[in-house]
């Protein structure tokens, strides 16, 4: 890939925003044995590492890896070679976003709408309100009633009000800084 | 002592119950935990976030309004303690990325201050329980579920086995409770695919009432809000899903601590659970 007239492996683009070298990496696959989310995923997280130490980029970049994981930390903390692979996953992703790359696979196309609504809740909020979260979900995925049994019982138990709105928009100048940044 | 407190975005909204035991307890034993009165979001997951600088800058927001007061910060919530506490060692390790973090908060960081999870807090606060116990929680058996972003990495709770945690355990036991041993303490609930893709909480916290209940557990403690809202509040329709019957409540650490310092229960909002504990806590003669 050439960026800025300068050829750049993957490899080479996530160790410049990571420190991280991929290299170290012996293919043991415990990272894949040990993830709970592995069987959502077309491209385990031992894969996704092969692919990116081959320079398979495009493969890597529309992998699923990303949108299956649920961050519990348990490939980086197992990795014998201290290989903070849950990093290395949200580094494919960002550039994957960046670059606009979609999904080759479309059975977690739901994950990417939930982060969105969940970006666009905090920064008009400071903070989660979880029922807007929820509804704001529903509508975008076009899941109309999922969950709408609970609703009730949210309510009685007084679990959907939420912190009153904070008075400092912090959160929306980070964000708006970044994307004058080339950020998001 | 004091700590600057972070209650987080859950505990405001569908985790109260947490939040109230949490006071509840920290006022009986003497703890002052001063809320911040500028907190933001920290981002939850590093999987909800496009991007690390955006990960990096949102616990940095909390944690520059924390520097203000030179006093330690201490969270309740798993997920807020794990980025809080990734975010302030990251920041320490990597001087380049606490200077860009910087520049997109526009505020300085002195990364001195400590991050603590209130588990820890309970620990190195109290040393002889003994002697403040009112009401020892006899023949409850519990089963400690510590989850991911407790233990995960290494370096979060100071517990030494994050394979094996016991800091929970060591404190049920000092409680008066027995806490079993079963394989799934620290398996992930399914996090926030809940939302965006139920199953997989209806599998995987499936697996973990299954394993509960089979170790012979009455009940759950947990230590973060959505573990919590996974295994109790769709804990009906994980077993609908898994065509199975768990019927075992889920407490937050904190409130069988309360009900162990003779804090009365009415106080304590445990009407809130949606699997109700008080027949279990009636039957063991604890209410």
């Amino acid at each position: 890939m050439i960026r800025n007239g300068i050829s750049q492996t993957l490899a080479l683009e996530i160790e410049k925003r990571t420190k991280i070298n991929v290299f170290g990496c012996y293919q043991c696959g415990k990272c894949s044995a040990g993830c709970v989310f592995s069987y959502l995923m077309d491209t385990p997280p031992h894969l996704l590492m092969r692919l990116i130490q081959l320079d398979m980029r495009e493969k890597a970049l529309s992998s699923n890896t990303f949108w299956g994981c649920g961050a519990c930390v348990t490939c980086s903390f197992r990795c014998p070679r201290e290989i903070d692979v849950l990093r290395v996953i949200n580094t494919v992703r960002s550039i994957a976003i960046e670059e606009r790359v979609l999904s080759r696979n479309n059975s977690l196309k739901d994950v990417p709408i939930f982060n969105e609504i969940f970006m666009n809740n905090i920064i008009g909020n400071e903070h989660v309100n979880e029922f807007l979260l929820g509804a704001n979900f529903n509508l975008k995925s076009l899941k109309f009633f999922k969950d709408i049994s609970l609703l009730p019982v949210l309510y009685k138990k007084d679990k959907l009000t939420a912190r009153k709105k904070a008075s400092t928009r912090n959160i929306k100048k980070i964000v708006e800084g970044l994307k004058g940044n080339n950020g998001i | 002592m004091e700590y600057s407190y972070y209650p987080g975005c859950s505990l405001k909204s569908s985790s109260k119950d947490y939040a109230e035991s949490v006071k509840q307890v920290s006022d009986k034993l003497g703890i002052t935990l001063i809320e911040l009165s500028n907190w933001a979001c920290c981002g939850a997951s590093v999987s909800h976030i496009p991007e690390e600088s955006l990960s990096l800058a949102l616990p940095a927001l909390t944690i520059a309004e924390a520097d203000k007061y030179s006093r330690d910060i201490v969270a309740s919530c798993a997920a807020c303690f794990n980025r809080l506490k990734s975010t302030h060692l990251l920041l320490g390790k990597y001087p380049e990325k606490k200077i860009e973090t910087e520049k997109l908060i526009g505020k300085n960081l002195s990364v001195k201050i400590n991050v603590k999870h209130f588990l820890e807090v309970l620990f190195e606060e109290v040393k002889d329980w003994d002697s403040i116990i009112i009401k020892k929680l006899k023949g409850l058996k519990v089963a400690c579920y510590y989850g991911c972003l407790l233990t995960r990495p290494n370096d979060m709770i100071k517990d030494g086995k994050s394979e094996d945690p016991r800091m929970m355990d060591n404190l049920m036991e000092k409680l008066g409770a027995a806490s079993i041993d079963w394989p799934f303490k620290t398996e992930c609930c399914g996090t926030s695919f809940g939302l965006s893709k139920p199953e997989v909480v209806l599998k995987l916290s499936g697996r973990i009432l299954r394993s509960a209940k089979k170790s012979g557990a009455e009940c759950i403690v947990v230590a973060c809000p959505l573990c919590h809202s996974n295994l109790d509040l769709r804990q009906s329709q994980i077993e609908k899903y898994n065509n199975l019957k768990f019927d075992l409540p889920v407490f937050y650490f904190p409130e069988l601590a309360a009900l162990a310092l003779g804090i009365d229960y009415r106080n304590l909002l445990l009407d809130k659970h949606i699997v109700d504990p008080m027949p279990l806590l009636r039957r063991k003669d604890l209410i």
